[in-house]
């Protein structure tokens, strides 16, 4: 067990000069982003390319992008806590951190977006002077109040667990770190009383927590799927946009998980049987995800309807044929060729690869759920294009490295793997002969 | 475990976890040693040995019904604003069950969630503030069974003996001294600062200045926006030149062959070609009563029209013809008393 602490905690401890130059380089890509941003604030909206038809664009995508890449977290760790898989143990608090992070980066692009964003907390039910209140029949404040769900509980949901690790680095980590641990580790002493109410309280959430993860994704497929537009409005969005987001996390998780393993040399911890496992996910989230995208699009196919016609045929042939095939290779065919392979999942660089294709290809993905219904309005004097300006791919980019830049301080703040629950593998292996 | 108390001896005894004994707790209790005297601190937690009784905490009965109050929440929320501001949104009914739904899910877990959470920070935050501090061991794998017993008992030499008998690696005695062990006053200082920060932080929305910056007027405040440039007459019509051109006569004898002459006739007399199907005869525009008219009144009449005894008699020409037009036509009109 004392090997376990000190190698869980040797990345706390101890800083590459490297390190710094990662935090440098990210720090100045954020800075440039957040100058972007202040630019769009100061001269107005109208520096994104933004204009009717086309009201959705690159910002929206990238929300639903990042809120996709937070059921990460929640899936891998909540669905195998649930099933008490054991692999989950090395692989449950990088999830959790990444949906943590990615949650944070998905909220901030609901301020890129809006328009006056000073005004923002004039969407906030509460009793005002300027007497607006919210519509609940809109689907856009569906989404706030389960994006806003989502983000309490899987914070909660990290920290629950790291509560006992907390206590540890309290003991173990001094400086400026010490006051703080001892705060986050609430008096944390690891007495029966308290692991019984962590346990009890965990074994509550985890379900809880799945079924928000499923709804909130769910709610943001029905932003598209409850409007009228051609190509938006089916009844597969919610099931598609769940299974899409699990698909994407799971491919940031395998990221994730190579990134750590290589650079604090965790491979007694995160094993090639991980990757395996990781890749088997994939393999299924892939089938289920292209026979979604398959029954979506013969049904469009099959009635012929001409005004949903014009996306599928603007995606499929038309000016949008070049990203979808690129999205479908990087999303359905490159998973399938590879991860089939037990000898291919089983080579963790060539996971993380997959995982590096699966989410360019359902970034790219997002942004064509939401550009080509917009551009072929069904009256056709209205039609419009799109590309996106530079002030939206500074933000964007800027965002990216923002979401890297808060994971590699978060890995000097918690430990990457949850100690405890690593110890009780430990217990549980030599207790039961594995 | 209650409060330490000034009489009380804290025993502390660390055991390998393969050694420790599951019959150990059993034996102290028949020993005589009180449930809420003993603590077991382990790096995990414990499953399967001999335990303590944890104290019983409802936690999965305070989840549900913190969840029922969050569907309530919602219901009422959702629903009460559709109620109260009934708006009409693509034919669905005011109070939309679906909606409802969606909404009061989602509240119904942010509340049981959020309660399960504050429930387990006060029980664990209610757990002794031991004066002890955690040994460092434990995270290495390490035991710990804790034990607060009487300083004067007979207990003390039993329990030392059984604790020995267990194959206890150490057993250490402590006097308790404060219940407040180093670092805590800090840790609440620390609490207390950060709880601040978080409360001015919230103050932050209210340095807008939307409240002084809002567009409403002030009393006697000047007009912010001027009207475009000519679109508010700033000469009254009754101080127009009284000099009339004869081109302005002779514009207003082509239009009032346009638009009068069908009733009032061509000289003005009242003898136009549909008077015959006319319930009220056409003035004569010669006439001394007309002619004694000021130009604004006629004026007025050629704009507004003529009502007599609430019946419309002569229709309003302010939208056929333009200000300058209907003066050309009373210019001509008061011409025509001098034949």
């Amino acid at each position: 067990m004392s090997s376990i602490n000190r190698d869980l905690l040797a990345p706390l401890q101890s800083a590459t000069p490297a390190y710094f130059l990662l935090l440098i380089v990210l720090g100045a890509i954020v800075a440039l982003g957040a100058g972007a941003w202040y630019y769009q604030v100061d001269t107005g909206i109208g520096q994104t390319n933004l204009h009717p038809p086309i009201f959705w664009g690159v910002y929206i995508a990238s929300f639903i992008f990042w809120v996709g890449a937070s059921h990460s977290g929640t899936f891998i760790s909540g669905v195998l806590r649930l099933s008490k898989a054991e692999w989950r143990r090395p692989v449950t608090r990088i999830a959790e951190l990444m949906t943590f992070i990615s949650l944070m980066i998905a909220t901030l692009f609901v301020f890129f977006h809006l328009g006056r964003v000073w005004r923002w907390y004039y969407l906030m039910p509460y009793p005002n002077q300027r007497e607006l209140w919210p519509n609940f029949r809109s689907p856009l404040m569906w989404d706030a109040i389960a994006v806003f769900t989502y983000a309490t509980a899987s914070t909660i949901y990290l920290y629950l667990p790291l509560i006992p690790d907390f206590a540890l680095l309290r003991e173990r980590i001094g400086g400026w770190r010490k006051p703080l641990y001892r705060v986050l580790s609430l008096g944390w002493t690891g007495t029966q009383n308290q692991w019984q109410v962590l346990e009890t309280a965990l074994r509550i959430i985890t379900p809880l927590i799945v079924m928000v993860m499923v709804s909130v994704h769910s709610i943001v497929g029905w932003d598209f799927g409850v409007s009228l537009v051609p190509a938006w409005h089916s009844t597969i969005f919610a099931p598609y946009f769940v299974v899409g987001a699990v698909h994407s996390g799971v491919g940031l998780v395998a990221i994730g998980l190579y990134v750590l393993r290589k650079i604090y040399r965790l491979e007694r911890y995160i094993e090639s049987e991980h990757f395996d496992k990781i890749g088997k996910l994939l393999v299924v989230t892939t089938l289920v995800l292209a026979y979604l995208y398959f029954a979506e699009l013969l049904t469009i196919w099959y009635a012929k309807s001409p005004d949903h016609m014009w996306v599928v045929d603007a995606l499929l042939i038309g000016p949008f044929a070049v990203p979808f095939w690129f999205m479908a290779i990087c999303i359905y065919f490159i998973p399938l060729a590879t991860l089939t392979n037990p000898a291919f999942r089983r080579w963790p660089l060539g996971v993380m690869l997959v995982g590096v294709f699966i989410n360019i290809g359902m970034y790219i993905e997002r942004v064509l759920i939401l550009v080509p219904p917009l551009t072929y309005p069904r009256l056709p004097f209205n039609w419009g294009s799109y590309f996106p300006s530079w002030v939206e791919m500074t933000i964007i980019v800027g965002s990216l490295a923002l979401a890297v830049l808060l994971y590699a301080l978060a890995v000097k703040f918690v430990p990457v793997i949850s100690i405890w629950e690593e110890k009780e593998g430990l217990v549980h292996g030599t207790r039961h002969g594995t | 475990m209650g409060p330490v108390t000034e009489h009380e001896i804290t025993v502390r005894a660390l055991f390998e976890p393969s050694g420790y004994p599951e019959s150990l707790v059993e034996k102290l209790r028949q020993a005589g040693v009180p449930e809420g005297a003993m603590e077991i601190r382990s790096p995990l937690p414990l499953h399967e040995t001999g335990l303590v009784r944890p104290a019983p905490l409802p936690l999965h009965r305070i989840a549900i019904i913190a969840g029922l109050v969050g569907l309530v929440l919602g219901v009422v929320v959702a629903g009460g604003t559709a109620i109260l501001y009934p708006i009409m949104t693509g034919g669905k009914p005011i109070v939309a069950p679906p909606v409802v739904g969606i909404i009061s899910f989602e509240t119904m877990m942010l509340m049981a969630i959020v309660t399960t959470f504050v429930t387990m920070l006060i029980r664990l935050r209610s757990e002794r503030r031991d004066a002890v501090e955690r040994d460092p061991r434990i995270d290495d794998g390490l035991i710990e069974v804790v034990l607060s017993l009487p300083s004067n008992s007979v207990q003390l030499q039993l329990v030392q003996t059984l604790l020995k008998q267990a194959g206890a690696l150490e057993i250490r005695h402590h006097h308790a001294t404060s219940s407040i062990p180093p670092g805590v006053e800090l840790d609440r200082r620390t609490t207390a600062g950060m709880l601040v920060v978080a409360w001015l932080l919230c103050g932050v929305p209210a340095c807008s200045r939307d409240m002084q910056d809002q567009s409403s007027y002030q009393s006697q405040e000047a007009p912010r926006i001027h009207s475009p440039k000519g679109s508010v007459p700033r000469d009254s019509r009754l101080l127009r030149k009284s000099l009339t051109t004869q081109e302005e006569l002779d514009e207003g004898a082509r239009l009032f062959r346009i638009n009068c002459s069908h009733c009032h006739g061509r000289d003005g007399t009242g003898n136009g070609p549909v008077v015959a199907y006319l319930k009220e005869q056409p003035a004569d525009l010669r006439d001394p009563y007309v002619q004694g008219l000021s130009e604004a009144a006629l004026y007025d009449t050629v704009t507004y029209g003529l009502a007599v005894e609430g019946r419309d008699v002569m229709p309003a020409f302010q939208g056929e013809l333009s200000a300058e037009e209907r003066h050309s036509v009373v210019t001509y009109v008061k011409s025509l008393s001098q034949p």
